[in-house]
């Protein structure tokens, strides 16, 4: 997407949720989540249909277990 | 025994005096209110005081010993301070915020009631950031709380009052949470201990929530050994709280153990990052640690950068699902900058947050296969710097916020998604005489681990004593 893009989806994003966000944050969000979206991109390749959404929970209580 | 001369004990060693009658609970209540009246003007670390009850609390104590009661309780007498973020039967805590009004709580949250039934007295509530959402200790709604090193410099937060008034001296230890740094970054500011112990290990019930699957609510204190009582005492599954099931260990019984053979593993490109001053201060107590018996392996850390992002994917996706309404309604009770931070909540994609969720547990076990595999704990630093100042990191919600922020959470935020214990420890000073620390990250549940070589450490270092605040 383009900044403009980008901006735009932020900027209905945070509508569709009822939150006012002024014009000025607008590219200040939208660079944030162009980042952490990126980031996303990169956790999809290591993802396949058994990791789970628990996962993290189910780790820790089995290494409980173990130790 | 002067109130000052009781400020310096350990909770252990009061609580200790206080069954054997060599101290009374009512001289230790007294003392930490005396105490507070000195040094609260100069550092906001309290917000309100249960001065009447505390009195009265310690005096009850001291009847039943008149009376012929065995005196028990592990933390007997021990006056507790607390974070205002953890409800009190009849009472409504402030999270740090003026938003906050509605019905006061009907029971104690249970990390509270658990320190409370081991016979600790509650003492007072402690300035904290607004909504535990700020890093630098500053809070324009209930005032900035001050560095007791430098009441010019940041304390530290979210949990800045906990940190100020054990390094001040009122209290020993005080409860603090941790979602991103809020227990490490305000103790390494402030020169005490704290650790951020396993996600779910710890009851969250009836503790304001931040980021649910970061939030951690852990002790703060100036001796490790008050680290493990506390957390000996908290620990353990809660009905409460669902995500609660650990059993609690003996961490007090961890402490005698010799840290010899056991690997500490370094990556020192990670030091060569940070000012020089502060990397010095941080090989000067890694030299400590060998001298105890640890041994340093070099390691290569994953990247930290990647894992804040994780991080920050939860942090504020959660963060603004549980301020939505306000947010809606009443978004000029914020302050510029959480208002600010929690905007950028609203744009993160289910799919992401989700994504961010389930490939946690891959990149845990790329830490345990990978660094974890050659060390038994990681040493990280916490601060890249010297503790900055109030003024310096006054930015509001300005531009310059998001850089400031993740600057002065580089290294605790990423570990927070890990979920793994974390415990900090006090370095020397810094040439401005400012404190620092360091931080080290144990595999999950290795609570005793960090311990003991916190015990270790102290040993030889010794145990911070209370600092005076100059006036600011």
């Amino acid at each position: 997407m383009t900044q403009s893009n980008d901006e735009d989806f932020v900027g209905s994003a945070l509508r569709r949720q009822g939150i006012a966000l002024s014009p000025e944050r607008r590219p200040a969000v939208a660079e944030t989540m162009a980042r952490l979206i990126a980031t996303g991109r990169i956790i999809e390749q290591r993802l396949d249909f058994s990791t789970d959404i628990h996962g993290f929970q189910t780790f820790l209580r089995s290494w409980r277990k173990e130790s | 025994m002067t109130p000052d001369d009781l400020g310096t004990l350990s909770a252990f060693t009061l609580a200790g005096a206080i069954r054997n009658g060599e101290v009374s609970a009512e001289q230790a209540v007294k003392a930490a209110l005396s105490r507070a009246e000195a040094v609260n003007p100069r550092i906001n670390a309290i917000l309100s005081f249960d001065t009447e009850e505390a009195i009265e609390a310690g005096r009850a104590i001291d009847a039943g010993r008149r009376q012929g009661k065995a005196p028990a309780g592990a933390l007997l007498g021990v006056p507790l301070a607390h974070k205002d973020m953890f409800d009190r039967i009849g009472r409504i805590a402030t999270w740090g915020a003026k938003i906050r009004a509605g019905a006061p709580a009907t029971r104690d949250a249970t990390a509270i009631a658990r320190l409370k039934a081991a016979g600790a007295v509650p003492f007072g509530a402690l300035n904290m950031a607004e909504f535990a959402f700020g890093i630098t200790g500053h809070n324009y709604q209930v005032g900035h709380c001050r560095n007791p090193h430098n009441p010019a410099h940041i304390t530290g937060g979210s949990s800045s009052g906990s940190a100020a008034a054990v390094a001040a001296g009122v209290v020993p230890f005080a409860l603090g949470s941790d979602t991103g740094g809020s227990i490490r970054f305000p103790s390494a500011c402030c020169g005490i201990a704290g650790i951020r112990p396993t996600w779910g290990l710890v009851s969250r019930a009836g503790a304001m929530p931040l980021a649910s699957s970061l939030d951690t609510i852990g002790p703060l204190a100036r001796d490790v050994t008050d680290l493990a009582l506390a957390l000996s005492l908290m620990a353990g599954s809660d009905p409460a709280d669902a995500t609660a099931k650990a059993p609690a260990a003996d961490y007090l019984a961890a402490l005698g153990k010799s840290p010899r053979g056991l690997k500490i593993g370094v990556d020192r490109a990670l030091l060569d990052t940070i000012d020089p001053e502060i990397a010095g201060l941080l090989r000067e107590a890694l030299a400590v640690l060998r001298d105890a018996g640890a041994v340093e392996v070099a390691v290569t850390l994953p990247d930290l950068q990647d894992l804040d992002r994780y991080a920050q994917l939860l942090q504020f996706a959660e963060a603004s699902a549980y301020h939505a309404r306000w947010m809606r309604e009443r978004p000029q009770d914020y302050s510029d900058q959480v208002r600010t931070r929690l905007e950028d909540g609203f744009a993160v994609s289910a799919v992401d947050y989700i994504q961010a969720l389930r490939v946690r547990p891959l990149i845990i076990e790329d830490w345990l296969s990978g660094p974890f595999r050659q060390a038994d704990v990681l040493f990280l630093p916490i601060l890249n710097r010297s503790v900055p100042s109030i003024a310096e990191t006054d930015v509001g919600g300005g531009k310059s916020m998001t850089a400031m922020i993740a600057s002065l959470l580089c290294f605790t935020r990423p570990l927070a998604y890990l979920g793994m214990p974390c415990m900090v420890l006090p370095t020397a000073r810094d040439g401005k005489a400012l404190p620092s620390g360091f931080q080290l990250l144990g595999r999950p549940y290795a609570e005793t681990t960090l311990l003991g070589i916190g015990h270790a450490y102290q040993a030889r270092v010794g145990v911070p004593q209370p600092v005076h605040p100059a006036a600011g």
